[in-house]
């Protein structure tokens, strides 16, 4: 017999899917600035905030939620080299593959996207964009210039990046979107509506508000150590469940289960 | 999961270094509330110490004097009749927190002095309107007297005494005064006092041995001796023969 706290960890493994997307009131938020900003005649729009805040995911579901409306496109995961990434390019604005043995002429692709100018309007979502270097950040910034193609660009909030994004997009970028970690009340929001989405609402009502003020507390309210962190509890839960169904109790999560998982994830340390 | 018990092992120990704070916080503040305890016990009881070692030393001087209302004095022949006056010393508990004089009850202010003529050795002579005669003195029916008297180091304290006996002519004050007096070194003030004392009332042996020990300790010696002599003479004081003796071998020391 099925543990039933294997559902409620499963819907805790972090994924960019679209059906996992909670709506919060700040991702609500977030999602309407970009679709706002993406609707103005703007070259670069820079995505910003820790890792786990929910960029990708907002990508994601941006590009879900216009793929029918708009010529969007989703690079979720970054290019290794130049060449891989010019690939994808000539893809998506010539749509055809490129010929084997043959390389991206830049100037020539500067050009032609020049001539697209009033004819398409193209919108490339770039996740993970710190990882690429920055003679491809100027490529891309001159490709903007053309005006018919927009890029989101999506970067990590480090120091190392924000310098980054300070030298290369400063005077281009016109937009700016930070994504901050959740409030407690948004982190139990999450938590909630994730469980409550797949049907456990014994298990989201055994989760207090004390519970969530010390998983915000572990988790400082990032998504995806909030993931990690509920993954771990009701892989706990999952154990006593099967093993020793005297240690849990089901209508109120022990906060002992969600020490221990903090110590597993070492949040905390003896 | 497979490691459960290491992990709930980890976190017995993590709830413990949690609670060590805790343990150091409680612990901290038994022990002050402990020696906050002891503090104010040993406080009360030195307080009471303290307090006890002052009643005794009032008790010293504390005093209640029961005077027998039926007993008569013969001045000329039995001028220092002992049974005139029987003093006694019951010790009673005072609070002592007002180190002055208190609750002092004197029903009657002693009768005038009536014999000071008859003592040679007095340096002052006083009036008095009644002469020695044959016929015995009935002295007046006396109730009880109760007289506490605390010590005090007040200067004021004794000014208030004095001022009251020159108004009162209590003997008892005025004893207390050369009593106080001699006690502290004040020789002079002590011989001044007791010689009141005995204007008042010639009867008291120890306001004579205070005032010939406090002349003898001015350095008056002979005419301690001397006025000594006279009073047992007149007294037959066993104590008064003591002291003689004691002036005389150069052993008084007191």
């Amino acid at each position: 017999m099925k543990s039933r706290y294997e559902a409620a960890k499963n819907v805790f493994i972090d994924s960019i899917e679209i059906d996992d997307y909670i709506e919060l009131d700040s991702s609500v938020t977030a999602y309407k600035q970009l679709q706002h900003s993406i609707e103005k005649p703007l070259k670069m729009i820079l995505l910003f905030g820790k890792p786990g805040t929910g960029k990708s995911i907002l990508l994601n579901r941006i590009s879900e939620k216009l793929k029918h409306q708009k010529e969007i496109y989703y690079f979720d995961t970054p290019s290794v080299t130049e060449k891989e990434f010019f690939y994808k390019l000539f893809k998506v604005l010539t749509k055809q593959d490129m010929p084997r043995n043959t390389e991206v002429n830049f100037s020539a692709l500067v050009n032609f996207c020049k001539n697209l100018r009033g004819k398409r309007e193209i919108i490339i979502l770039l996740d993970e964009a710190q990882m690429y270097g920055p003679q491809m950040m100027e490529r891309i910034r001159l490709l903007s210039d053309s005006r018919s193609v927009k890029f989101v660009v999506s970067l990590h909030k480090t120091e190392d990046e924000d310098l980054i994004a300070k030298e290369h997009f400063q005077s281009r970028i016109w937009e700016v979107i930070e994504l901050k970690n959740a409030a407690q009340a948004d982190l139990a929001s999450y938590i909630h509506k994730k469980l409550l989405k797949k049907n456990l609402f014994e298990i989201a009502n055994s989760i207090k508000e004390k519970d969530m003020k010390m998983i915000h507390k572990f988790t400082k309210g990032n998504y995806r150590e909030c993931n990690k962190l509920l993954f771990t509890i009701f892989e706990i839960c999952e154990y006593y469940d099967e093993n020793e169904p005297t240690k849990i109790n089901y209508t109120h999560l022990p906060q002992r289960i969600i020490e221990m998982a903090a110590l597993k994830l070492g949040y905390i340390h003896v | 999961m497979y490691d459960i018990k290491p992990l709930e092992e980890q976190w017995k120990r993590y709830k413990r270094k949690q609670r060590k704070p805790w343990y150091l916080f409680s612990f901290t503040v038994v022990m002050l509330i402990a020696a906050s305890t002891i503090f104010y016990f040993n406080k009360t009881f030195l307080l009471e110490k303290f307090l006890q070692n002052d009643l005794n030393e009032s008790k010293k001087i504390e005093k209640v004097i029961t005077r027998k209302s039926d007993e008569t004095l013969v001045p000329s022949s039995i001028f220092f009749d002992k049974a005139i006056t029987q003093l006694q010393t019951v010790p009673k508990n005072i609070p002592t927190d007002d180190k002055t004089i208190v609750n002092r009850e004197v029903s009657q202010p002693v009768g005038p002095y009536e014999s000071a003529q008859d003592v040679s050795v007095l340096e002052e002579s006083i009036d008095s309107d009644k002469s020695y005669g044959t016929q015995p003195v009935k002295v007046k029916d006396r109730p009880k007297i109760h007289l506490e008297i605390v010590e005090t180091s007040s200067v004021s304290a004794y000014k208030d005494v004095e001022n009251r006996f020159y108004q009162s002519h209590d003997i008892d004050d005025s004893l207390f005064l050369a009593k106080s007096y001699y006690r502290q070194g004040k020789y002079q003030q002590a011989e001044f006092w007791a010689l009141q004392t005995n204007k008042v009332n010639p009867a008291i042996d120890e306001s004579w041995l205070i005032f010939v020990k406090a002349k003898y300790k001015l350095g008056r010696k002979s005419e301690a001796t001397n006025v000594l002599k006279t009073y047992i003479n007149k007294s037959n004081s066993k104590e008064g023969k003591k002291l003689l003796e004691k002036f005389n071998n150069d052993g008084f020391i007191d």
